[in-house]
């Protein structure tokens, strides 16, 4: 589905990526893992055509590197970014009917979103910047799903909700890659990362310093050691 | 003492430059320079260093330059201000103009502010104009300078005179306005720019840093308007209006807003432009226009941002690497150059044709506007030089981002 | 009484009651955490004691003097400094700058123009104590924007605590960390705070067991539990609200 080959990617003048090359098949979940400071949410950006990069991002069989990312965004991949990037001056229902979108990743609708997370519902009608941060990552993650992406690309879902909204993320992550969503993760916290993700990549310094599954990770006491702390 | 040694060099460097440029034109460039440098400094006290955005900080010029005429006149009545005391008069009338239009505009930042300072700006002109005893009505108010009483044998009448009184001036301010980035308001207020809410919660009410800024920035800008009743010896509601107010955002931002000096450059520059090209085209404001607008597109950072982002290049030795590739650059620039420059004064021509003038010169050679020909030439140059650029910028691209790694 | 006192606390926006009477006693020196869902109105507590927002009713006393209505910096001016959960940093200026803006206030360098900044020592040597103890002296020069998110949410810190407020409130300081950053900000707080009144706002509960003294655990607006972290644990209303697994698959 994905195939990113020796992608570089510069904020400025600096270069932060460095010939990163993974792969994510069809209905996979996939967890790209790393220190803050790796290059992981650079990766999804990159991907996404925000930032200046180099290389080749294949999806779904065509090459995306020189498209513009709303492009990408009506090629079928949905993006929640780290940051949430809500409009506060919309409400929450606007927030989220502005994602609304048909697309080959299912049917996700407004009322589904308010059955998953209440609290949109109850706060329908509130500026989305009066919600709390947590609200607001229950929003942006929302928003990005009614655009029925076939591939989505999660920068840090859960940081900032508390233990049992956690819970319920990590749920509907596995629920719609279920429905045959291919999803590309970036998490902080790794017990959530290596229980639902089938491979995953750790990333140093700008590139990929490790390919494996969970038992491949749990097992490398050494990269887990290098790369990340265990 | 080492902190010194820039001031020292300037001061000599302005003790030095009227006997290069001896002659009175050169001499009434520097004095203007020296107005100039004041003003766009005190400008960027606001903008740059304090993230507000003035659009009438001429008011606070022309009250205090009108001030300071009325001081110089008073030598008629028998009071005698001394003449290089005036910007000190100036100072009162900025300050005084700025506690009453900052005591509005400050209590609220970015977007409002700007709009306020737009409206009061025009407000002012509009109440100038109402009082022609006062400000003179369209004839302004005018003085002479050697009215006042006598320093050491000089009447400050000559414009050389004029230029030592107004460099002093110029050397004082700027030294005083760099010390005041050094004292805590003048850092509170990189703070206020930067986070207005957070300043909040560390103990000072961000509106009241604003107006302290705004008071003391208006005070320079007087002096400033004290040094140009010097220099012009008349002072008219054009000098308190918006187009004043314009010049000195358009000046600083192009000399570039996030240095301190940035805003000498850019007074430097376009004095330079509006009095060179003032002569020789009737179109100048168009240039310093498109100017302006260039920098606000490509270079938003203005001339010492280019600058800067230049000097780690320079000090690692790489500035040599740069040139050839730059070079390559000026043919493309010189053709777009003389195109927009040649389609700006056929524009303009043409214009004036059909307001009844007769056909112009510029540099020697005639405007013929009202036939096709030299347009087709104008379009020719432009294109040529624009499709160069496009040809050779990449190239220059490339060989910065590798020079400065 | 001394410490923070809040009672009767209630904020509206509009019609829309996020504080519905929350009443909280956090003792000088104690170490309090507050949790609780998403939109139960931590943050906007926070908001209403350290006076971004006015409250609608209620009473916030802190040392036994009235805070409640006054502005911001009034009430930093009383000893209470705050951290942002979304970091709220100068960014175009440099680390060093930025604490000393924070401890400005307290060494009495007001907005004056007479005295140079570098001519207040006493500013100069807290605000060096406090990047060392932060563990950016290595970053002294480095403007805000740059530094990596880790050492932006400890600048973040720093900055409420460089003025030496006797009363800290952290929000989320630990958003966003990694388990070993979370480790190095637990021991900077509890450095940093040592002899200081804590309040913090904390989803990661190793921290808040870790750290705090008392825990008081906020839902839709009101207080639902108050206690040593033993007895908040047990609490049936709050496993049910906060800390429960529940599994909702989407259909």
């Amino acid at each position: 589905m994905l195939d990113v080959t020796g992608l570089d990617a510069w904020y400025g003048k600096s270069q932060v990526l460095r010939g990163v090359s993974l792969n994510v098949g069809r209905g996979e979940i996939v967890a790209l893992l790393g220190r803050n400071g790796a290059g992981r949410s650079t990766t999804l950006k990159a991907i996404m055509g925000g930032v200046t990069r180099a290389g080749s991002v294949r999806f779904d069989g065509q090459e995306m590197i020189n498209r513009k990312p709303h492009d990408i965004a009506r090629a079928g991949i949905g993006y929640v970014d780290e940051a949430r990037a809500i409009f506060p001056d919309l409400t929450t229902r606007q927030n989220l009917i502005l994602g609304e979108k048909q697309g080959p990743g299912g049917n996700f609708t407004l009322d589904d979103a308010h059955a998953l997370f209440p609290r949109l519902a109850e706060r329908a009608d509130a500026p989305a910047g009066a919600l709390s941060g947590g609200e607001q990552q229950m929003l942006a993650i929302c928003r990005t799903l009614l655009g029925n992406p076939s591939l989505m690309l999660i920068d840090e879902p859960t940081e900032g909700l508390a233990p049992m909204m956690v819970e319920r993320v990590r749920d509907l992550l596995l629920a719609i890659a279920a429905k045959g969503v291919t999803i590309l993760l970036v998490e902080q916290k790794l017990a959530i990362a290596l229980t639902i993700a089938a491979r995953l990549y750790v990333m140093g310094h700008g590139h990929i310093v490790f390919e494996g599954t969970p038992a491949d990770l749990a097992a490398d006491a050494q990269t887990r050691r290098d790369w990340l702390e265990v | 003492m080492r902190r010194w040694v820039p001031w020292i060099v300037a001061a000599i460097v302005m003790l030095i430059l009227p006997h290069v440029f001896a002659g009175g034109f050169g001499l009434s460039l520097l004095n203007r320079m020296a107005i100039a440098i004041v003003f766009a400094l005190s400008f960027n006290m606001l903008l740059g260093q304090g993230g507000m955005l003035d659009f009438g900080h001429a008011i606070m010029l022309g009250f205090g330059g009108f001030l300071a005429m009325h001081a110089m006149r008073l030598a008629g009545l028998g009071w005698y201000v001394p003449t290089p005391l005036l910007p000190l008069v100036g100072a009162a009338g900025g300050f005084a103009m700025a506690l009453l239009t900052g005591w509005i505009a400050t209590r609220r930042d970015r977007t409002a502010f700007a709009m306020i300072t737009l409206g009061l700006a025009e407000l002012v002109v509009a109440v100038v104009l109402m009082f022609p005893s006062l400000f003179g009505g369209e004839e302004g108010i005018n003085g002479d300078r050697s009215d006042g009483p006598k320093l050491l044998g000089f009447d400050f009448g000559t414009q050389g005179q004029a230029y030592h009184v107004l460099a002093f001036w110029a050397w004082l301010c700027a030294l005083l306005m760099w010390r005041y980035t050094l004292t805590p308001l003048g850092r509170l207020a990189n703070a206020v720019r930067d986070n207005a809410e957070r300043v909040g919660f560390l103990g000072y009410d961000p509106a009241r840093v604003r107006f302290r800024v705004y008071v003391l920035s208006g005070l320079f800008a007087g002096i400033a308007g004290g040094m140009q009743a010097i220099n012009d010896e008349i002072m008219t509601s054009v000098n308190i209006g918006s187009e004043a107010s314009g010049a000195v955002l358009l000046m600083t931002f192009i000399g570039g807003i996030g240095t301190f000096w940035g805003p000498v450059l850019g007074a430097v520059l376009i004095v330079l432009l509006q009095v060179a090209l003032g002569t020789v085209t009737d179109a100048w404001q168009l240039y310093s226009g498109l100017l302006f607008v260039s920098m606000v597109v490509w270079a938003p950072g203005g001339l010492s941002g280019i600058l800067l982002a230049h000097a780690p290049v320079v000090r690692a030795g790489r500035l040599g690497r740069l040139l050839p590739d730059y070079a390559r650059l000026v043919p493309g620039f010189v053709l777009t150059l003389a195109g927009v420059a040649a389609l700006s004064e056929l524009g303009f021509r043409l214009e004036a044709i059909r307001g009844g003038a007769s056909a112009g010169r510029v540099l020697g050679l005639p405007i013929v506007a009202t036939e096709a020909w030299p347009w087709l030439v104008a379009t020719a140059l432009f294109l040529t030089g624009a499709l160069l650029l496009r040809r050779t910028f990449p190239a220059a691209r490339a060989a910065w981002q590798e020079a400065a790694q | 009484m001394s410490g923070l006192v809040v009672s009767g606390l209630r904020k509206s926006f509009g019609s829309l009651e996020i504080i519905k009477g929350v009443n909280l006693s956090i003792a000088k020196g104690e170490r309090h955490a507050v949790i609780g869902p998403n939109g139960a109105g931590k943050s906007t507590l926070f908001h209403l004691i350290t006076g971004r927002f006015p409250a609608s009713a209620g009473k916030i006393m802190l040392d036994g003097a009235d805070i409640t209505g006054k502005s911001a910096h009034d009430i930093f001016r009383a000893g209470l400094a705050r951290s942002f959960q979304v970091t709220s940093l100068f960014p175009k200026l440099s680390v060093f700058e930025n604490l000393r803006c924070g401890a400005m206030r307290t060494h009495g360098a007001g907005m004056s123009v007479l005295r140079l900044l570098s001519g207040y020592r006493a500013l100069a040597e807290q605000t060096e104590a406090t990047m060392e103890a932060l563990g950016l002296a290595h970053r002294r020069d480095v403007q805000a924007g740059s530094l990596a998110y880790a050492e932006q949410r400890a600048l973040e810190i720093g900055v409420a605590i460089a003025g030496g407020a006797h009363t800290i409130l952290l929000d989320e300081p630990t958003a966003g960390m990694s388990r070993a950053e979370t480790e190095r900000a637990v021991s900077l707080i509890r450095k940093v705070t040592e002899g200081r009144t804590l309040v913090m706002i904390e989803h990661d509960l190793g921290v808040v067991f870790d750290l705090a003294d008392r825990i008081s655990v906020l839902a839709d607006g009101q207080v639902i539990a108050s206690g040593p972290p033993a007895e908040v644990r047990g609490h049936p209303a709050v496993r049910s609200a906060y800390l429960g697994t529940a599994a909702e698959v989407l259909a």
